[in-house]
């Protein structure tokens, strides 16, 4: 602060010391290396217009009036102002690095604050960490990355989206997921849209005392994103490519056509016991007519089978430039920057392609008022396969040809099944029908700041985020959608969008007591107000596939949707950060919303929050362990915060009619509405909140070679919303109540260290680890169960609750078998009430889906610029219910199995000529084949704890090798710099788990953790070449 | 300088003022796109289009599996044996034909949408009386409507009440505190005394059939249905009092000819008092035609059209050589692609047994999409009901003459050829047992005929080979009160015995 007032005064007494104009040259130097500093900034204190830069040794000249200041600043480095005296015509300034974390600068809502000052829970992502790995969203960059912050990818197709949860679950219904913040701006959703090349920082508030200042949305942490700003210095111009391919990796390995056809044939005799199902000796056959269609025989007579998984995969590329152009002087910078991302899917015909623009400008109109704009506009265009394709493609009839002789792709008919599902959507067909989704986003702002008085800052902005959706779709006639499939073809578009437009204003000011008190005090104004519309048309019944959805009056039938609203939130906010001898830190925030999405008793809340620091090693007394040079930094964080949860939805608040149409005598339908029963309205909802108290320990060691971060947090989440189930007869179905209550500890940390760090070779390495656990301590009065999945004392919709497999029936069971309806050879569960019935109340808890603990480990070696990147993440302690593992095992004789199906239970069974089919095979825990779902007659669900898995392991994510070119050979190529890397992304996993990815536990869009794992995209790895070049 | 100064913080402190003063207007916003009952509810054109939304909920609960009970678990329908095999609900469903003890259960998904569309119909029913009865509307148009709503109130309730017993009964007058908590089970012998007046008051306040669109309730619609409410409840006396006035007018008779009743361009005939209309327009088809394994005319792909019920064996051949024109009229035995080509559906585990043909369609119509009519109350129901009525009072040949009109109809011969001029009640009562069965086969009526007969579970057992084995009376004289009604609703403790 003293280096500030120097400057200050500086600044009044300059015009005094004018004198002589003359030259002064000088070198900049790193302190410590002593080496050149090439592109530092020189400038002289008072007058604008007079910065430079150093050439390429560091050296500069400077013309001055008699004497001067100089500010010498260079990225990475703490600034430092240097007096030139009367008669000195040659200075070398030496800057000091600065440390690592200390003074790094975080942003914390509303403005910034310096790392060492930090009172909260506030994990940072720089650009390089994200430059590291190719991702295509905010999220996937910060997989692993950050301790507390889990990321769930929606599934491997193209363009999926992903699910953040920081510190776990913070409501029982909905996950919103948490609050995005880009360039101050709040938004909506996950951001794919931003090129990930075009962040500067990744901030995440963790904690409700840090997140507090964002009030009503906050609740599931708040993730601030700094996209990139130009640097002051020399133009630059940087281009980052690369070029890769994805290859699928099987989970399954899958029986062939003459297994197929053994299972179907036995599985059909299993019924009835009748042999011609096993060798039909009829002259027409009439029994392998039932149970195979014609062209399932022909392949059968000529020994053919089909891989039809292979048929729809495909070695698929992946290619990304971006193009960035950065120049800056001190009074105007900007940064421009171009992205074209284009990621084929390894199922055919799936893509995703995103093209997007940024544009960050900002210029000092005069000392006191400076001007900015952040723009974003970004276009994706995405091909998304039904997840069927994949699904269809595994559980199709392997003697079903690719095509008919003429070469078209056929329609597949399941003989045995007697409704229009008969028809199995031919994958292959389905590929190339993909849904199309656009998206168009333009997130930006502009910003005014107007320095009233010194230290009084005012900043005024205008936001706007103006997002549309589009998804089009068509399935020609040889496709069934929703039984249209004679209908002559299926058309939908929908329409999403929505504009927000955003008014902040803040007034801020910093102000220094004496020495030992600093304030920095905040006081804003928000409004936000959305306006949103979806409307969709689906269309069936079109003339001719040739029009497709492009045309949709086409259609003969036709459905139109539509609705529109508005929402509005405005706020105060407020904050005071006072520091008293640099030592200790408080912190206080305070935030009040208002918003027009519930009733009119419950429209305001308000979200304060407290937290301090103490720099412990700051303390006179611990200058002798400071000293020693073991400990260099220690400090202790705590604080406590209410933030809210929200949810954007009158559907809860108010009641409505839907339309309802009849057609008397038999002619065109007649208006009509009927009540939507779907909700009872409840006025009195209100938000959900939570109460965190946060407790953090910052240590660093040896001179700051090894970090170590850790945070305890216990949170109380309470006024949770949930749909009651109403009674059917009232006959509402549900009513939106504020009730439940659930609480969460946990516990996370850091380690990062350079573990070696030489002249030619260095070695960092990062571990964290986060582990919480979440319980419901209320739901409604009385009732301490709602839905099987929800229990008071358990983490909500986390459990898995089915039958408990008890093996197979065997001959010497026929008893016991035929009690429960079944007969030896089908599963047997346990009666765990032991009333002799098998019913839901032998249903029991088999299994949890929510982590005992995860995180990332990463390391990078460097041996004179070759470089290894080295990142896995790993989870454990969860079950996955793999569903798809006991479906491709339990033979229906329709399904496709695995090679591990074919160990099913049977007695010997003979063809009627004496010829054995199968010997026999009882020791085994797959059932009997029957077509007729008697074998798992048992399971009323047609699953057990038979499909629950433990779902642990490590993933490596990344391996990348990276180059980066001598300074002599970019010297000579004039470039500034080059960097060429190879990289294997997800090359192997270590899991026990069975299936497709025990990473994707799908969230269905009611937002439960359903942790089922099914007919999935399947999971690639990819291998990738990339540049980048510095100019 | 000074003045820029100054001009800069004028401007933001306008915009900080008028942004303030603009939201607090903002945070008052109610959903444009919602309309709410009471908007509907303001005047008569919306009063019109609430009661078409009750007419809707009807036409939901009949247009596919649903509209087989009352047909299949009887001695008269079952599900075919694909059923079962599609697992899941079509299991369940399967289970109201057999009676498997697991499937049949509380849990099951079919008796929670059937009791769940019920309830939805006669809460719309409510909300409209509620309104109406409060509204604007001018008479005659408010006792009309509320005419209409009633009658579909107590349809709804009549069919609760058979198949559930004592049931919750919430009727037009609000009660936030049990629409919330749940309503508690009304004795049945309540909820008929809703019904019998609900019914009395459109009998009382309905136009004649001919004076009402087609397709709507109407006054005879209204006395059938309060006739046949009454011989449900064995009050003889009432029920002859309600179907008295439908043998002497000019409203309703029976057609000319059986086969007639089934064409599509015979919907909404004379002899018809009530049915439920299904057009070609999307949302407004039924699938019976499909699920009963109908023609499949439109698809010119194998494989459409399905089939989920059909006629027992015992019902397939109740009709004797004579009755040649109501089997033909009722029954196929013979199945086509869209081209025409017979023998097609081949694969069809229960291919080669007679199917319902009663609600096949016109030529180029999707199967599942089909815009057949289905009836809910004819007249030759009438005349059975009202020969039942004389029958149970003692006047066993005074009832003859109103089975031969619907004989005739079919023309066979006078009842008195197959059971003598003087037959016993017992004699009479066994021939409308099987009379009933060939004249209304797959109308829905069998359930509850069986019941009302106290014969349910003896016959069904007897000609139904697949519930043989696990029904139990008195337990399958009900369905279970869905899981759901019983978690839900504080005030329901019990399930029905057995379940």
């Amino acid at each position: 602060m003293n280096r500030f007032l120097l400057m200050i005064l500086l600044v009044f007494t300059a015009p005094a010391i004018y004198g002589q104009q003359r030259s002064v040259s000088g070198q900049v130097i790193d302190a410590s290396t002593r080496e050149a500093l090439p592109n530092a900034t020189i400038s002289i204190v008072g007058q604008t217009g007079s910065a430079q830069l150093t050439n390429e040794a560091g050296n500069f000249v400077i013309t001055i009036n008699g004497r001067a200041n100089l500010v010498v600043s260079y990225a990475g480095y703490e600034p430092s102002t240097v007096a030139v005296t009367a008669g000195q015509t040659n200075i070398t300034v030496s800057l000091t690095k600065l440390v690592a974390g200390m003074d790094e600068v975080v942003v914390i809502g509303y403005g910034t604050q310096k790392r060492k000052d930090i009172t909260s829970a506030i994990s940072s992502i720089s650009a390089d960490q994200i430059a590291e790995m190719p991702v295509t969203s905010v999220n996937m960059a910060m997989q692993g990355r950050v301790p507390g912050l889990q990321i769930t990818s929606g599934g491997n197709q193209p363009g999926a989206g992903t699910i953040a949860l920081i510190r776990g679950i913070n409501s029982i219904n909905t996950v919103n997921g948490p609050l995005y913040v880009v360039d101050g701006v709040i938004t909506t959703g996950d951001i794919r849209e931003l090129n990930p090349d075009d962040i500067e920082s990744i901030d995440v508030l963790k904690d409700a005392s840090a997140a507090a200042i964002y009030g009503s949305r906050a609740s599931e942490g708040v993730i601030l994103i700094t996209t990139k700003k130009a640097k002051i210095g020399r133009a630059s111009i940087n281009y980052h490519g690369y070029y890769g391919v994805q290859k699928v990796v099987k989970a399954f390995d899958f029986i062939d056509g003459k297994d197929y056809e053994l299972l179907r044939r036995l599985a059909y005799y299993d019924e009835g016991g009748n042999k011609m199902f096993l060798n039909d000796t009829t002259s027409d056959k009439r029994f392998e007519r039932q149970i195979f269609s014609s062209l399932e025989l022909e392949s059968i007579r000529n020994g053919k089978s089909y891989d039809w998984p292979s048929r729809i995969l495909q070695v698929a590329p992946i290619t990304s430039h971006t193009i960035s152009v950065s120049n800056g002087n001190d009074k105007n910078r900007i940064y421009l920057s171009g992205n074209y991302y284009d990621q084929d899917g390894i199922i055919k015909n799936s893509n995703f392609k995103r093209y997007s623009i940024t544009s960050n400008g900002e210029t000092m109109i005069t000392q006191a008022l400076k001007a900015s704009i952040n723009l974003n506009i970004a276009h994706t265009d995405n091909k998304i396969l039904n997840q069927e394709v994949y699904y269809n493609a595994l559980t199709m009839s392997p003697l079903y040809p690719f095509t008919d002789a003429q070469g078209n792709n056929t329609v597949v008919l399941d003989p045995t099944v007697g409704t229009s599902d008969a028809i199995i959507n031919n994958p292959e067909i389905l590929t190339r029908n993909p849904q199309i989704k656009n998206n168009d986003r333009i997130l930006g702002n502009i910003a005014f700041e107007y320095k009233i008085i010194k230290d009084l800052l005012f900043r005024t902005s205008f936001a706007t985020d103006i997002y549309y959706d589009k998804t089009m779709y068509y399935a020609p006639r040889t496709v069934n959608v929703n039984k249209s499939y004679t209908l002559g073809g299926y058309g939908s578009i929908a329409n999403f969008n929505y504009r927000d437009f955003t008014s902040e204003n803040t007034l801020s000011y910093n102000f220094k007591l004496n020495k030992d008190h600093d304030f920095s005090a905040l006081a804003g104004f928000t409004f936000e107000k959305r306006r949103q519309e979806w409307n969709a048309m689906y269309g069936s019944g079109f003339p001719s596939d040739k029009t497709t959805y492009k045309n949709m009056a086409l259609a003969s039938n036709r459905d139109i949707v539509s609705d529109f609203f508005n929402w509005a939130i405005q706020s105060q906010l407020a904050r005071v950060i006072y520091k008293f001898k640099d030592r200790y830190v408080f912190n206080a925030s305070i935030r009040r919303d208002g918003v027009s999405y519930f009733g009119e008793n419950n429209r305001f809340g308000v979200y304060p929050s407290f937290s301090a620091a103490w720099r412990l090693i700051d303390e006179p007394f611990m200058n002798a362990v400071k000293l020693k040079g073991v400990l260099s930094d220690a400090k202790i964080r705590s604080g406590y915060g209410v933030v809210g949860s929200y949810n954007r939805t009158y559907e809860s608040v108010y009641s409505k009619m839907a339309p309802s149409a009849y057609p008397f005598n038999s002619s065109t339908a007649v208006t009509g509405y009927q009540v939507d029963f779907y909700r009872l309205a409840n006025k009195d909802l209100k938000w959900e909140n939570q109460k965190q108290f946060n407790l953090g320990l910052d240590l660093s060691f040896l001179n700051n070679r090894i970090l170590f971060n850790a945070d305890y947090y216990k949170k109380n989440n309470q006024n949770l919303l949930m749909d009651l189930q109403l009674a059917p007869s009232s006959p509402y179905n549900y009513k939106t109540i504020n009730v439940a209550a659930m609480s969460t500890k946990g516990f996370e940390f850091r380690i990062k260290a350079d573990v070696i760090k030489t002249q030619n070779f260095t070695w960092q390495s990062e571990f964290n680890f986060s582990t919480y656990k979440s319980q419901v301590t209320k739901l409604l009065a009385g009732v301490d169960s709602l839905r099987p999945n929800l229990k008071a004392g358990e983490a909500p919709n986390s459990l898995i609750i089915d039958y408990v497999y008890d093996g197979i029936y065997q001959i010497s069971d026929s008893v016991a078998a035929r009690a429960a309806g079944a007969l030896p050879g089908s599963v047997r569960i346990k009666d765990l009430n032991g009333d002799g019935k098998y019913n839901m109340y032998d249903m029991t808890t088999i299994g949890r889906t929510t982590p005992k603990g995860w995180g990332g480990f990463w390391n990078y070696w460097n041996y004179k610029g070759f470089g290894l990147t080295v990142f896995a993440n790993y989870m454990f302690g969860h079950s996955i219910f793999n569903k798809a593992w006991q479906d491709y095992q339990y033979s229906n004789g329709r399904r496709l199995l695995m090679k591990e199906g074919m160990n099913f239970w049977t007695e010997k069974i003979t063809d009627a000529r004496g010829n054995v089919i199968v010997e026999e095979n009882t020791n085994t825990n797959i059932p009997r084949p029957n077509a007729f779902g008697k074998a798992v007659k048992t399971l009323p669900g047609g699953t057990s704890s038979f499909a629950v898995q433990k779902g642990d392991f490590i993933k490596v994510r990344n391996i990348t090798l990276s180059y980066d070119f001598s300074k002599t050979l970019i010297d000579k190529a004039k470039l500034r710099s080059l960097t060429l890397y190879v990289q294997f992304l997800d090359p192997f996993t270590i899991t026990k788990y069975t299936g497709v990815d025990p990473e994707i536990s799908q969230l269905p869009s009611g937002g439960s953790w359903s942790g089922a794992s099914y007919d999935i995209y399947p999971r690639y790895k990819t291998t990738l070449i990339g540049v980048k070049v510095g100019l | 300088m000074k003045s820029i100064h100054i001009l800069y913080t004028f401007i933001f402190t306008v915009t900080v003022i008028s942004v303030i003063s603009g939201c607090r207007k903002e945070l008052e916003y109610v959903p444009e796109s919602y309309l709410s009952p009471e908007q509907v509810y303001a005047d008569e054109a919306g009063s019109i289009a609430g009661i078409t939304g009750i007419y809707k909920q009807f036409q939901t609960l009949k247009k596919s599996e649903h509209s087989l009970l009352g047909n299949i678990g009887t001695d008269e329908g079952k599900t075919t044996e694909f059923v079962p095999t599609w697992g899941g609900y079509w299991l369940q469903l399967s289970a109201l034909s057999s009676y498997d003890k697991t499937q049949l259960s509380a849990q099951s998904d079919v008796v929670y949408y059937y009791w769940q569309r019920l309830y939805q119909a006669v809460g719309n029913a409510n909300v409209a009386i509620r309104y109406i009865s409060a509204g604007t509307v001018a008479e005659p148009v408010k006792s009309r409507l509320l005419g209409e709503a009633r009658f579909l109130r107590a349809m709804g309730y009549f069919y609760l009440v058979q198949y559930f017993g004592d049931i919750p009964m919430p009727t037009d007058t609000p009660d936030a505190d049990k629409e919330e908590n749940g309503y508690p089970r009304t004795p049945a012998a309540d909820v008929y005394q809703l019904i019998t007046s609900d019914l009395q008051y459109a009998s009382d306040n309905l136009p004649d059939k001919s004076k009402m669109e087609k397709g709507r309730t109407n006054k005879q619609a209204a006395q059938a249905l309060l006739g046949k409410v009454y011989l449900t409840i064995k009050d003889y006396p009432n029920a002859k009092k309600a179907l008295d006035p439908l043998l002497n007018t000019s409203e309703t008779r029976l057609m000319d000819n059986f086969a007639d009743l089934f064409k599509e361009e015979n919907e909404n005939n004379i002899e018809s008092l009530f049915e439920f209309q299904y057009t070609t327009e999307s949302g407004h088809t039924q699938n019976i035609t499909e699920i009963l394994g109908s023609w499949n005319m439109g698809s010119n792909q194998p494989g459409g059209g399905g089939h989920v019920a059909l006629p027992t064996a015992y019902a397939a051949n109740i009709y004797p050589l004579q009755d040649s024109f109501r089997k033909g009229a009722t029954l196929r035995s013979v199945y086509y692609d869209g081209n025409g080509n017979p023998g097609l559906n081949d694969w069809w585990r229960d291919a080669g047994k007679p199917h319902i043909k009663k609600y096949e369609q016109k030529a180029n119509q999707q199967s599942n999409a089909s815009s057949r009519n289905v009836y809910y109350l004819r007249y030759a129901d009438v005349l059975l009901m009202y020969a039942e009525v004389l029958n149970e009072t003692g006047q066993t040949t005074q009832a003859l003459p109103y089975i031969n009109q619907v004989r005739r109809r079919a023309k066979v011969d006078d009842l008195q050829t197959v059971i003598g001029n003087t037959p016993t009640q017992q004699q009479l009562r066994d021939s409308l047992v099987t009379e009933r069965m060939k004249e209304l086969m797959f109308e829905g009526w069998r359930w509850f005929d069986l019941k009302r007969w106290g014969l349910l579970v003896q016959r069904t057992k007897m000609y139904n080979t697949d519930a043989a084995n696990n029904m139990e009376e008195p337990k399958h004289l009900l369905y279970p009160i869905p899981y759901t009604e019983l978690i839900a609703n504080k005030r329901i403790t019990n399930q029905n015995s057995g379940y």
